[in-house]
C-alpha cells in the first residue's frame, strides 16, 4: 500500500478556501458526520471538497454573485458544512442561523429568523426539506430574498462551469451574529484574513496541533463561532480530523460527547461548562468501565462561566477511562475577535485565583496568542497594569472589522486605537486572563446568553411586583451557573409570589429560577439617578447583604433558608476553598 | 393513559425535583408551565425517543406546545 498524500502545512493559508483546497488529494482522513441517529458517514478531505465546489457552483447557477448574502437554517451537520464551505468556494458570504431547539417556540424562533434575514440582506435562504415548510412564512417579509432553497432541492441544479470568483484576505468571509435574545440582532464580518489568524494562532500557539494525526469531536452548534470556527475551519490548517455531532442528538443523549470520543480515539473537543457538569452527572458505571479516553489530549471550556470545582470533578470521574491530568484547557473568547483571545496550555492543570486575598477565586484562562495582545482598560479608556480588575481588551490581527452596516454599535466596541472592548470585567496576573464578571450584564445559562431585561420583565408581570422594581443576575451553582431573581413587592403581596415569578419566567423563557429574593420598596440597590444596580445587588447577595428584611424563598422548593445558608453551600465557598489548596502551585507545564 | 405515565416517567428521569407536580399534569396544560429548563427538555424528549426507538423530526417539535400535543405524537409514533 502506497504511503497517503499528505499536503504541505506548515505555512499560514491566506483564505480559508485555500486551506480547504489545499487538502484536495487527501483521501484517508475528512469528517465524519453522524446524523440524528448516530449513524456516520465519511468525506475525505478530498471528497469535502469536491462536494462543496459543486454545491458553490451550483448555488452560483441560481443567480448568485459574490458578496451575496445566504442565510442557512441547517440542523444536520452534514448540510450544513458542506454548504458553508459550498459558499465561500463561490464567493457568496453564509450567514449561519440557529434552527429551532425546543418545543413550542415557533413564533418567537422565526421571528429571531426573520430579523437576522432582514438585517443581513439576504439573497437566498437555505434550508432542509424538514424545516422548509416553517421557513416559508418568513420568505415575503424580506424583499431581499429571491430564493428558499432546500438542499435537497439544490443537489438537482446544473452547477456552473468555469472559473470561481476570486477570493482575497480582506474578504467578508461569514456574518456571525451575535445570539442575544432581546436586542436587535448584530452581524459580526468575519474577513477570511481574521479567519486565518485565528486558526493559525489556535492551532499552532494554543493547541500545537500534529498535522494529519489528530482527531477532534463537536456536538457544539455549527451557527455559533465555538463550532464553525474551531471544528470546521481551524482543523483544515492542520489536516486534522473532524467527527460532527448534531447538537440535539447531544442534548437528548448527553452521553454520546464521550462515546464518540472513545471510538475515535480523538484528541480534541470543546464545550462550555454546563456541559461538562452533564457528562460527570450523566456518564454510568458501565460507560465509565468500558470508554478508553487516553488518547485525549484538549477538553476546552469557554463560553460561559468556568467552574473549576466541575473541571475538577470530570477529570476525577474521567479518570477511569484513562483520562490524563491536565486535559482541561479554559478558553476566553468572543465572535468579535473571530473566536478565541486566550488558551490556557494544555497539558498542565487548570488552576484557580482570587483577585484580593479574601475574594471569591476564578478560573485562569490562559494567555493570548503572538501577534495579539491582551489588556485591561477603566472606563475613561486608560490601560491599567496587571492584578487591576477592569474591562478586558484585545488587539489584534483576530479582531474583525465590526458589525455589518451598523458604525454606531462598531464604533463602541472597536477603539480606533485597535482595541477591542469585550464588555468583560477581568484582571490580568502573570499574563494570565481571568474573567470576573460581565460588564454587559449579559447572563449565560446552558451555554446561551440571555439579556437580563427579559426576565425582568417577565417578572414584573406578576401580581404584587412593583415594576421596574425586578433585578435578575447568575450565580454559580453546584455545578453550572444559576439564575437568581430579586424583586421589590407591594405591601403585602398575594401568598406565592416567588412561586409565580419562578412560573413565569419558566413559561415565557423556559429558564430555570434557582432562587427569588423578594424585598420591600426601596430595598433594591439603586444610583443616584435612581438606576438599578445589577452588579451591586449580584454583590449584595453573594455576601449574604441582600434584603435582611425580605422573604426569601428557594425559588421551586419552596424551601426556606437563609442567605448564609444558601452562600454557604454555594460553589462560591467551594470554589474558593478548593483553589486555595491551588493557589501557588507552580503550573505544570 | 399509558402515554401520559411514560411522560411522567421521562419528567421524573431528567428532573427528579418535579416528581411532586406529576399529578397536576392534564393534556392542555402547556409543557413549559413545567418549568423544566431546556436542556433537561430536551433530556425528556431524548428519554422518550430511547424507549419508542424513534427520532421525532425538528419540525414536529416545535410545533409541540401541550402534553396533549405530545402524547399525540407518542401515540401517532407507537402506531406508525
Amino acid at each position: 500500500m502506497s504511503t497517503p498524500y499528505r499536503p504541505d502545512v506548515s505555512t499560514k493559508p491566506a483564505t480559508v478556501v485555500e486551506a480547504l483546497r489545499r487538502l484536495r488529494g487527501v483521501n484517508d482522513l475528512g469528517h465524519t458526520y453522524l446524523d440524528n441517529a448516530a449513524k456516520p458517514t465519511f468525506f475525505s478531505f478530498d471528497a469535502l471538497n469536491e462536494a462543496a465546489e459543486q454545491r458553490g457552483r451550483r448555488l452560483l447557477a441560481r443567480g448568485l454573485k459574490k458578496g451575496d448574502r445566504v442565510g442557512m437554517v441547517l440542523s444536520q451537520p452534514k448540510d450544513f458544512v458542506i454548504s458553508f464551505l459550498g459558499c465561500l468556494y463561490a464567493g457568496l458570504v453564509p450567514v449561519p442561523m440557529y434552527p429551532p431547539l425546543s418545543f413550542g417556540k415557533l413564533d418567537a424562533w422565526a421571528d429571531g429568523a426573520l430579523r437576522i434575514l432582514l438585517d443581513a440582506e439576504a439573497s437566498l435562504l437555505l434550508t432542509d426539506a424538514q424545516l422548509q415548510n416553517v421557513l416559508w412564512q418568513v420568505v415575503p417579509k424580506v424583499k431581499s430574498l429571491r430564493d428558499l432553497l432546500t438542499v435537497e432541492k439544490l443537489d438537482t441544479v446544473a452547477p456552473v462551469t468555469g472559473d470561481l470568483p476570486e477570493v482575497a484576505p480582506g474578504d467578508l468571509c461569514f456574518l456571525q451574529y451575535t445570539s442575544g435574545s432581546t436586542s436587535a440582532p448584530k452581524g459580526v464580518m468575519v474577513t477570511h484574513g481574521n479567519l486565518m489568524a485565528n486558526s493559525w494562532a489556535i492551532a499552532v500557539d494554543g493547541m500545537a496541533l500534529v498535522p494529519f494525526a489528530e482527531t477532534a469531536v463537536s456536538w457544539l452548534p455549527l451557527y455559533h463561532d465555538m463550532g464553525l470556527i474551531g471544528f470546521v475551519i481551524t482543523p483544515l490548517v492542520k489536516g486534522m480530523a473532524a467527527v460532527f455531532i448534531p447538537t440535539l442528538l447531544f442534548v437528548k443523549r448527553p452521553n454520546i460527547w464521550m462515546q464518540v470520543m472513545s471510538d475515535y480515539k480523538a484528541q480534541h473537543t470543546f464545550g462550555p461548562n454546563f456541559a461538562y457538569a452533564l457528562a460527570v452527572r450523566k456518564a454510568t458505571d458501565a460507560e465509565l468501565a468500558k470508554w478508553d479516553l487516553s488518547h485525549s489530549r484538549v477538553y476546552g471550556c469557554g463560553a460561559e462561566p468556568i467552574h473549576l470545582d466541575t473541571m475538577l470533578r470530570f477529570e476525577a470521574t474521567f479518570e477511569r477511562c484513562g483520562l490524563k491530568k491536565g486535559t482541561i484547557m479554559p478558553a476566553y473568547g468572543m465572535a468579535e475577535a473571530t473566536l478565541a483571545m486566550s488558551f490556557h496550555p494544555p497539558g498542565s492543570q487548570v488552576f484557580a485565583n482570587a483577585l484580593h486575598d479574601d475574594g471569591p477565586a476564578f478560573v485562569s484562562c490562559g494567555r493570548t496568542f503572538s501577534l495579539h495582545e491582551m489588556g485591561v482598560m477603566d472606563e475613561e479608556g486608560n490601560l491599567l497594569g496587571e492584578n487591576v480588575e477592569g474591562e478586558l481588551v484585545h488587539r489584534g490581527p483576530s479582531v474583525t472589522p465590526g458589525y455589518w452596516k451598523n458604525p454606531e454599535a462598531t464604533a463602541a466596541c472597536f477603539l480606533p486605537s485597535g482595541w477591542l472592548r469585550t464588555g468583560d470585567l477581568g484582571f490580568i496576573r502573570d499574563g494570565n486572563v481571568y474573567i470576573t464578571g460581565r460588564s454587559k450584564d449579559l447572563i449565560i445559562l446552558n451555554g446561551r446568553n440571555h439579556h437580563p431585561t427579559t426576565i425582568e420583565w417577565a417578572a414584573a408581570e406578576v401580581e404584587g411586583v412593583r415594576k421596574g422594581n425586578v433585578v435578575a443576575f447568575s450565580v454559580p451553582g453546584q455545578d453550572s451557573e444559576e439564575l437568581v431573581v430579586v424583586a421589590e413587592t407591594r405591601p403585602e403581596p398575594p401568598a406565592g409570589t416567588a412561586e409565580n415569578i419562578t412560573r413565569a419566567v419558566a413559561e415565557q423563557l423556559s429558564l430555570k429560577v434557582s432562587d427569588v429574593v423578594l424585598l420591600g420598596a426601596g430595598q433594591l440597590p439603586k444610583t443616584s439617578s435612581g438606576k438599578l444596580q445589577r452588579n451591586k445587588t449580584r454583590q449584595q447577595y453573594v455576601s449574604g447583604e441582600l434584603g435582611k428584611q425580605g422573604d426569601r424563598t428557594l425559588g421551586s422548593s419552596g424551601e426556606k433558608l437563609t442567605v448564609a445558608k444558601h452562600v454557604a453551600k454555594s460553589i462560591w465557598g467551594r470554589a474558593t476553598h478548593t483553589a486555595s489548596k491551588i493557589i501557588n502551585r507552580p503550573t505544570e507545564t | 393513559m399509558e402515554t401520559m405515565n411514560l411522560i411522567k416517567s421521562a419528567i421524573s428521569a431528567v428532573d427528579p425535583s418535579k416528581t411532586s407536580k406529576l399529578a397536576n399534569i392534564r393534556p392542555d396544560m402547556e409543557i413549559r408551565e413545567l418549568g423544566l429548563d431546556s436542556v433537561a427538555t430536551m433530556e425528556m424528549v431524548g428519554y422518550l425517543e430511547e424507549k419508542l426507538e424513534t427520532q421525532f423530526s425538528d419540525e414536529v417539535m416545535i410545533r409541540i406546545q401541550t402534553f396533549g400535543d405530545l402524547a399525540s405524537l407518542i401515540e401517532n409514533t407507537r402506531q406508525a
